[in-house]
């Protein structure tokens, strides 16, 4: 081998790290790595489910009110039915006790 | 070899998932802190530097750990990034670390193999080469890498790297040859 290669070998021969410097990286790594964040995982399903809680409550809510008011209209309208067919039946009855009574002579 | 020597990961796991663990990085930093803080080294001549360059290439590894194929992807994947980080930092912050061959110690003797001042010579003066042959020198001679393989690292073709090694030995010849002429002149 060219004696030249040789010295140049010699040379550049892998030179030991300081002993620090493992240490001194790995303290670097520890700043490096992320810090662990507040699990906000459950939070964020618990908003959802919330979300969807207060949305199927609120139709339900206004499915109930809607029906609430038909059946207030049905109520009010047979109401009035009721007095209507009362007040025709009173006055058929008043005209049937009309004819059945004897006219005075 | 310690680049050789990958962290062993527990019965069950993967090497990677080892790595993911601080024990586990830690012994990835230990089989290989050794490769790239010489890379960055011999590349710069100076010691804070080169700590901080290869700190930052570990800590870019910790960030990359996905990308990470196998413990062989892994030594190369670090040879490239140190190489290319310690080429991108010279450039940015221009030629500061750049040791100038008239600072350079002569040699008091003729220089031998394994003589101190030989080997300090031979750093200096490789550190004075410009810096895409200095890290094909380095490369080739510390991580012992053949041409292609050198090319593949640093992403330049293999005649580039042929052509950068060639200029470099030639280059460093001759600046050891001026030095030794210079040194018995001085000395009458």
């Amino acid at each position: 081998m060219d004696p030249l290669e040789n010295d140049f070998r010699e040379a550049l021969s892998r030179e030991p790290a300081p002993d620090w410097f493992a240490d001194r990286v790995m303290a670097r790594v520890r700043e490096q790595k992320p810090q662990p964040k507040p699990r906000l995982g459950w939070l964020r399903w618990a908003a959802a489910v919330a979300m969807v809680v207060m949305v199927i409550g609120g139709v339900r809510f206004d499915q109930v009110r809607r029906e609430r008011s038909a059946g207030e209209h049905a109520k009010q309208q047979l109401m009035l039915a009721l007095q209507v067919t009362g007040s025709k039946l009173h006055m058929a009855q008043v005209r049937v006790q009309s004819i059945d009574r004897p006219r005075p002579e | 070899m310690e680049a050789g020597q990958v962290a062993q990961p527990s019965v069950g796991t993967t090497w990677k998932a080892a790595a993911r663990e601080e024990a586990g990085f830690a012994e990835l930093v230990h089989t290989h802190q050794s490769m790239v803080y010489s890379l960055c080294w011999h590349f710069f001549r100076n010691r804070a530097l080169a700590e901080e360059i290869a700190q930052d290439v570990f800590l870019q590894l910790f960030r990359n750990l996905d990308s990470i194929e196998s413990p062989q992807h892994l030594e190369a994947w670090l040879r490239r990034t140190a190489s290319n980080r310690c080429i991108d930092h010279y450039r940015k912050r221009g030629r500061q670390g750049e040791v100038p061959l008239d600072g350079l110690a002569e040699p008091a003797a003729p220089v031998r193999t394994g003589d101190p001042l030989m080997i300090g010579m031979v750093r200096k003066l490789v550190a004075s080469l410009p810096d895409a042959q200095r890290m094909v020198v380095v490369l080739r001679y510390q991580e012992d890498l053949d041409a292609t393989e050198i090319a593949t690292t640093l992403g330049m073709p293999v005649q580039t790297v042929w052509s950068h090694l060639r200029r470099a030995i030639a280059m460093l010849q001759e600046k050891a040859g001026r030095n030794a002429n210079a040194a018995p002149k001085e000395g009458n």
